[in-house]
């Protein structure tokens, strides 16, 4: 694991000024939630996008759906 | 982060097929606006900052503590993963990982919407050997990146009225098979096409083969490794393959053989410390700007 002053690089090779030992930098355990299963309506979305346009991916779907990505950041 | 760039690069295509592309974060609307300046992302970033969409969905990452990591943002954060719904909004498909770090990639995300076969990149390397069977071998993606599960595809064409065995045939036979090896890199679960039955050389049972031609898929992504082992982060990775076969028409078998390649994958820039920092500082201008608190 490298490791200089406030640089730390996870097993992934993540960069975070954060320390490994972090739960944040740590694997989640085997059981973690997924949200809406196959065939389940997923909650509303109405969000401001990067031009801070509200948008509603309901009405913003194309005529056969949509693929929605959850990440961690936009910088990561 | 590169899976945004990579999203953008098949927006189009996903277009064309009727579908539309989101992205959802914790990011504050100023940081995505960078990010998408600096990146020409023209499909909706959405911000979600007090993660209450996260919340919604129930995939918020409940190992932070509130006041774990706040100058990243780390509190809220969801699980990664991807949704796919159709115009009702109902979930189709979905595909969740663990770590925050791991994400499918492009052409991955196009190919399980359009339900087709992921297809070696065309600006990415790929190598042919042609022995007695020929075997092509490349990537999914122009360049492998830390964590991004790209497919290592291995397209093998068995020659018109020869077959070779697969996987449950008889002990006497060699099945064909494929290792991938390679320092920095995980391998999944290779993925094999459907085998077809056979009677073949007086075996009274069926033994499974294959004809033709047949692709095999090879889950593989960049592990840290390659930043450990040295100061310098390599430009690409050698990545062997070994197609291991036996092969035989009705009348006669050959001996069993292997094909081995050695195929060269570039490496995107694996770590960005300084999109971190921009990161970090960008959240700590806002705040003196708004004198409010956006962590």
């Amino acid at each position: 694991m490298s490791q200089t002053e406030n640089q730390y690089y996870d097993e992934f090779g993540f960069y975070s000024p954060q320390e490994l030992t972090r739960a944040t930098r740590r694997q989640p355990e085997k059981d973690f939630h997924t949200g809406p299963d196959v065939g389940e309506v997923v909650p509303a979305v109405v969000l401001p996008d990067q031009n801070g346009d509200l948008i509603n991916v309901a009405e913003s779907l194309g005529p056969n759906g949509g693929v929605v990505v959850f990440h961690r950041s936009a910088y990561w | 982060m590169t899976q945004l760039v990579q999203l953008q690069g098949i927006k189009e295509s996903l277009e064309v097929a009727g579908y539309s592309v989101f992205a959802i974060s914790n990011d504050p609307v100023e940081v995505l606006q960078d990010f998408a300046a600096k990146h020409d992302i023209a499909f909706p970033l959405l911000s979600d900052s007090d993660s209450a969409v996260i919340k919604a969905f129930g995939i918020m990452n409940q190992l932070i503590r509130p006041d774990e990591g706040q100058s990243m943002r780390w509190y809220g954060i969801a699980y990664p993963g991807t949704y796919y719904v159709d115009a009702n909004m109902m979930v189709t498909d979905k595909d969740f990982h663990q770590h925050h770090a791991r994400r499918a990639s492009g052409s991955s995300v196009l190919a399980r919407v359009l339900g087709r076969e992921t297809e070696i990149h065309s600006d990415a390397e790929s190598v042919d050997v042609s022995e007695r069977i020929n075997v092509t071998i490349g990537l999914s993606e122009p360049k492998l990146q830390l964590e991004v599960i790209s497919q290592l595809l291995v397209d093998i064409e068995i020659p018109q009225g020869m077959h070779a065995y697969a996987s449950g045939a008889p002990d006497q036979f060699s099945c064909l098979t494929v290792e991938v090896e390679g320092d920095g890199i995980r391998i999944g679960d290779v993925s094999w096409p459907a085998s077809e039955p056979m009677n073949t050389l007086g075996i009274e049972e069926e033994v499974p083969v294959y004809t033709g031609r047949i692709r095999v898929s090879v889950p593989i992504t960049v592990t840290s490794d390659v930043i450990r082992l040295g100061h310098e982060i390599p430009d690409s990775l050698q990545v062997s393959v070994v197609v291991s076969f036996q092969i035989c028409d009705d009348y006669e078998c050959f001996l069993p053989e292997s094909i081995e390649a050695t195929l060269n994958c570039a490496l995107a820039r694996l770590v960005e410390p300084e999109g971190l920092s921009t990161y970090a500082d960008r959240v700590e201008a806002l705040e003196a700007e708004t004198g409010k608190p956006v962590r």
